[in-house]
């Protein structure tokens, strides 16, 4: 638990799980944590959705119309991409540049 | 924290043998250190070999298995029995097997043990054990969905009811389950014997034997044809047969970005959860020294692990998917186009 804000961690998600990458140029969790948001601010482009980093612990997303919610794993910051634009995120029937300008 | 016992899931279609295979198994002193969680006391006929009751549901079997009923809630008599272990109550059991009733999904299991607050410290899946009956298996798999299912998401297919039915429909049984699932290991309930360590043992999950279960899985594309068990019954099957499971292997030459690949999977697992009755893996993760291993259920991914060392030369990431109502093309269309436009380079 943080001590300033008292946020809880959860479970880590599979995605970020330890043991992913070993060997020896192994990227800090916090600079693949970065590289992830990164990566879903790209595909989510004209989705006019945006993620940002809070605490290192959970992920902000806000939409177009200013609306923000915390999330604590990437299938929560899906489920928010859906609510906040009331399009489902499906990586097959759109194609990732048709998913950006959707 | 002690290391979590692993939990295999017992299931298999009305009549297909479970009761039959579970007597085995709580006769057989290998299991000695099993707890196994099944439905009815009365279905497998334990009051002749009850040694000794404990409190409650639980009994202790003459070869120290410890037998317990599920009465409905999973969670609570999974919690219930790792209590009375912690108690001293009941023997110190090392294996959990949760049998599951004929028409059950066996994902509700697997999901307990994964996602339950308080079970996902004390316990791990292991495999999953889905028996087949060689009288009724072919037509249980055209007809009935469950059953597809309980092949598909197999690691073990226990063929029962060998001495009692037609030899000839074995290889024929065979070849329809391969392909629902090629990457299961075939196991055959034979009278005399049975292969306990291969049937409980041998996961993924067991650093002992992780290098030969995925082995297992990377041998499956090369032996056996993946095709669509719904192409096959539009020219063989009755009308009324399931239709929809796919499986197919993806093989990717080009070392991949775990982040990307791992977005991608986790917008598929989000959009087709449902429908990605599982997935398996063996990943060449740029930065990564050794092969990266992956393997989930529907939703339910577990953590990634490392062999530690490339089973060939070839150092191909290949990927296993099997799939209910998934086209083929459009998933590796869909990955492939994904790593193209979003790897490294692109997001630095």
């Amino acid at each position: 638990m943080c001590s300033l804000c008292g946020s809880l961690g959860g479970e880590e998600h599979w995605s970020s799980g330890a043991g992913r990458i070993r060997g020896q140029n192994v990227p800090t969790r916090r600079a693949e944590r970065a590289k992830r948001i990164r990566l879903i601010n790209r595909v989510f482009t004209a989705a006019r959705v945006t993620v940002t980093d809070w605490q290192g612990q959970f992920y902000l997303v806000e939409g177009a119309t200013g609306k923000k919610k915390l999330v604590d794993s990437l299938p929560h910051i899906w489920q928010a991409i859906h609510e906040m634009t009331g399009r489902a995120v499906d990586p097959l029937l759109l194609t990732h540049r048709e998913a950006s300008t959707s | 924290m002690s290391e979590r016992i692993p939990v295999n899931v017992l299931t298999g279609f009305l009549g297909s043998g479970k009761t039959s295979l579970l007597n085995r198994l709580l006769r057989d002193p290998l299991f000695s250190n099993c707890a196994v969680l099944i439905n009815e006391f009365g279905d497998i006929g334990i009051d002749h070999h009850l040694v000794g009751a404990i409190e409650g549901d639980v009994v202790l079997l003459p070869s120290g298995c410890i037998c317990c009923t599920i009465r409905g809630d999973l969670s609570a008599a999974m919690r219930d029995l790792y209590d009375r272990r912690d108690r001293g109550e009941v023997p110190a059991f090392t294996r959990l097997v949760v049998e599951t009733t004929g028409l059950a999904d066996p994902t509700l299991v697997l999901s307990t043990v994964k996602y339950d607050r308080v079970l996902q410290h004390h316990f791990r899946i292991g495999t999953v054990i889905t028996t087949v009956d060689l009288l009724n298996g072919q037509l249980n798999l055209e007809r009935f969905p469950e059953c597809q299912k309980q092949v598909a998401l197999a690691d073990r297919l226990v063929i029962t009811k060998l001495d009692i039915a037609d030899s000839t429909l074995l290889p024929v049984l065979c070849e329809k389950l391969a392909q629902v699932n090629p990457s299961a290991t075939f196991l055959f309930l034979d009278p005399l014997s049975l292969d306990a360590v291969e049937l409980m043992g041998g996961d993924v999950f067991d650093l002992s034997s992780k290098s030969e279960e995925v082995g297992r899985w990377l041998e499956a594309p090369v032996q056996r044809h993946y095709f669509s068990l719904a192409e096959t019954q539009e020219q063989a099957q009755p009308a009324n047969a399931h239709r929809g499971i796919l499986a197919f292997a993806l093989d990717l030459t080009e070392s991949i970005d775990w982040t990307v690949f791992s977005v991608w999977l986790s917008l598929l697992l989000e959009a087709h959860g449902e429908r990605v009755l599982r997935v398996k893996g063996l990943l060449n993760v740029e930065g990564s020294d050794t092969p990266v291993v992956i393997h989930g259920v529907q939703q339910m991914m577990h953590p990634p692990s490392h062999l530690e060392r490339w089973p060939d030369d070839s150092r191909h990431s290949k990927l296993i998917f099997i799939v209910k109502d998934l086209a083929h093309g459009v998933v590796e269309k869909s990955l492939r186009a994904f790593l193209n436009e979003y790897s490294l380079v692109h997001v630095r």
